[in-house]
């Protein structure tokens, strides 16, 4: 349904704010949650997606139409989450992350129910590092085709396979492969 | 292999991060406040002369601020209409932050001009990567910057200089460490290749994205061999990355994972970037006083006896097995190896390739 909106509305016969509120109505949520998948918290979320919707604002004329709208979205809005986590800021909070992955880990170890077990899942892509997340996020979240992940992560559709192939490797070694049986990724 | 429903793992990642809607959050965003009300954006015309006086009062505070030492600025839509521009500019890193303290030793940089007399290829590839450039109308500005970096790239590769590869490469390198590691432990495998002489086989700068892709073929002792480059010039430390292959290699466009695995078994990997590429190996040991480490894939469910001296050939034809690869390591390096992977028509495909880059390929036979 998103990729229809994009041809229907030309982003530049707008204003600069009718589109940014344009994007936040139409794009909005499911930028917060791509974001929200990159930095783990709800207040940086906020705040990385202010920033993202400030870089939209002042950068629209860069989007040419030639990539889909929201393909460059995405684009722009994983480009900050990047910055945010190569900040000083972030790396004071990874020892805390780490944590709570460990957490989210050793609770896979238990006996869960089906739902619970996908839940395990995701909790376990979400404890990749940001690599592998972004790929499986965007595929498995995002649904979008393995072409799609590889215009916006700006990768070529190997590595993105590649990056697949070895992350799954490093699921099973989280989640073990007996589990992971049931529940195959690719 | 069976593939989840998507689906399902959407509710789960809905249900990790929260089923409410994040976006009401947007109420507390101060821009998009600042976006959605334009009585105070039309205020400023309107007022023109309160905003002289507002602007003279904030320049005073700034003024003030600044002397107490306090620099730290904070976006406030409601007071500043229009928000901080946040132009992530383009930076191709100058001469002193570019260069590492420790490679400054090693550095001898020719000019653009000495390196296309040298090899007048360059010129035209400059002038290619130029008019590459030039279809990407936010790149305009920066083309020659761009162009001037992979040739000297370019030239540091075929000059087999690894100070200014490193030089070069590096700020165009994530500094995530995986992919730092492929670099540097590939780094002797590169310096193998003698009698460059490299060629650019196509540039495809992409028009919705800022990568350019080159492709290099490198002919060395007959052999040809040939690397893909793919170097994102808008964000240097974002994902960065170089995949390999075998130019004489032929593959079916759609055999994705047949390809995968080919590019990543080279000669002369590691023992460490082996296990980084592959995995813990499912078998290592003594075949013929020769180390010997098998990696595989089994299908899922499937189960097999693996050996490092006959290959599970009915494994690989009843796809209970997708791969097996041996690695024959000398010095903890790669100097043979042989990859084994089922045909469309059943039969086993056997690939081998010693140090001397002698394959020996074709149908396996018991």
């Amino acid at each position: 349904m998103l990729e229809n909106l994009e041809h229907d509305i030309d982003i530049h016969r707008m204003s600069r704010e009718n589109a940014v509120l344009y994007i936040t109505e139409n794009y909005g949520e499911q930028i917060k949650r791509l974001i929200f998948t990159y930095v783990k918290n709800y207040a940086t979320t906020d705040d990385i997606f202010q920033e993202f919707l400030i870089k939209v604002y002042h950068n629209l004329e860069l989007y040419s139409g030639k990539a889909s709208l929201k393909t460059w979205l995405f684009r722009v809005a994983i480009n900050k989450c990047k910055d945010y986590l190569r900040s000083p800021i972030h790396r004071l909070t990874v020892f805390q992350d780490w944590m709570a992955d460990r957490e989210a880990v050793k609770s896979i170890k238990s006996e869960m129910m089906e739902k619970e077990k996908q839940q395990a899942i995701v909790q376990s892509i979400l404890t990749l590092s940001v690599k592998y997340r972004e790929i499986f996020v965007l595929r498995f979240y995002q649904e979008m085709s393995i072409k799609q992940i590889s215009n916006v992560l700006g990768l070529s559709e190997s590595t993105v396979k590649m990056r697949i192939m070895r992350g799954k490797k490093k699921l099973r070694e989280k989640l073990g492969g007996e589990y992971l049986e049931e529940y195959e990724i690719d | 292999m069976k593939n989840m429903k998507s689906t399902s793992l959407k509710h789960a990642f809905d249900e990790c991060i929260g089923t409410k809607t994040l976006l009401k959050h947007a109420d507390s965003c101060r821009f998009l406040n600042w976006v959605r009300e334009p009585e105070k954006r039309k205020r400023i015309h309107v007022f023109p002369a309160l905003l002289t006086l507002l602007l003279i009062v904030g320049v005073g505070i700034t003024g003030l601020v600044l002397i107490m030492g306090n620099t730290e600025t904070e976006l406030n839509p409601a007071v500043d209409p229009i928000p901080a521009v946040d132009p992530d500019p383009v930076i191709i890193p100058t001469e002193e932050e570019d260069v590492q303290p420790e490679e400054t030793t090693v550095v001898e940089e020719p000019t653009l001009e000495e390196i296309f007399l040298e090899n007048p290829k360059y010129e035209a590839l400059y002038q290619e990567l130029i008019d590459g450039f030039n279809k990407l109308a936010h790149y305009r500005d920066s083309k020659q910057a761009y162009a001037e970096v992979i040739i000297f790239y370019l030239h540091a590769v075929s000059t087999k200089n690894e100070g200014l590869i490193k030089k070069y490469l590096s700020p165009m390198f994530s500094s995530d460490y995986e992919e730092q590691l492929w670099f540097e432990k590939n780094l002797p495998f590169y310096s193998e290749v003698k009698d460059y002489d490299v060629e650019v086989m196509h540039i495809s700068p992409s028009l919705g994205e800022p990568v350019v892709s080159i492709q290099i073929v490198y002919t060395s002792s007959g052999v040809t061999e040939s690397r893909l480059y793919h170097l994102d010039l808008q964000n240097p430390e974002h994902d960065q990355y170089m995949t390999i292959w075998e130019s004489h290699d032929t593959y079916n466009d759609d055999d994705a994972f047949w390809r995968t695995i080919r590019w990543n078994a080279q000669i002369g990997l590691t023992k460490e970037l082996a296990i980084e590429l592959f995995g813990e190996p499912t078998l290592k040991g003594s075949v013929k006083g020769e180390e010997v480490w098998l990696f595989d894939e089994v299908s899922s469910g499937s189960d097999y006896t693996p050996s490092l001296v006959s290959v599970a050939a009915d494994a690989i034809r009843n796809q209970s097995v997708l791969y097996q690869l041996y690695f024959t390591f000398e010095d903890d390096q790669v100097t043979k190896y042989a990859l084994y992977s089922r045909l469309e028509d059943g039969n086993v495909k056997e690939y081998i390739r010693n140090s001397d880059h002698e394959i020996q390929e074709g149908i396996y036979e018991e």
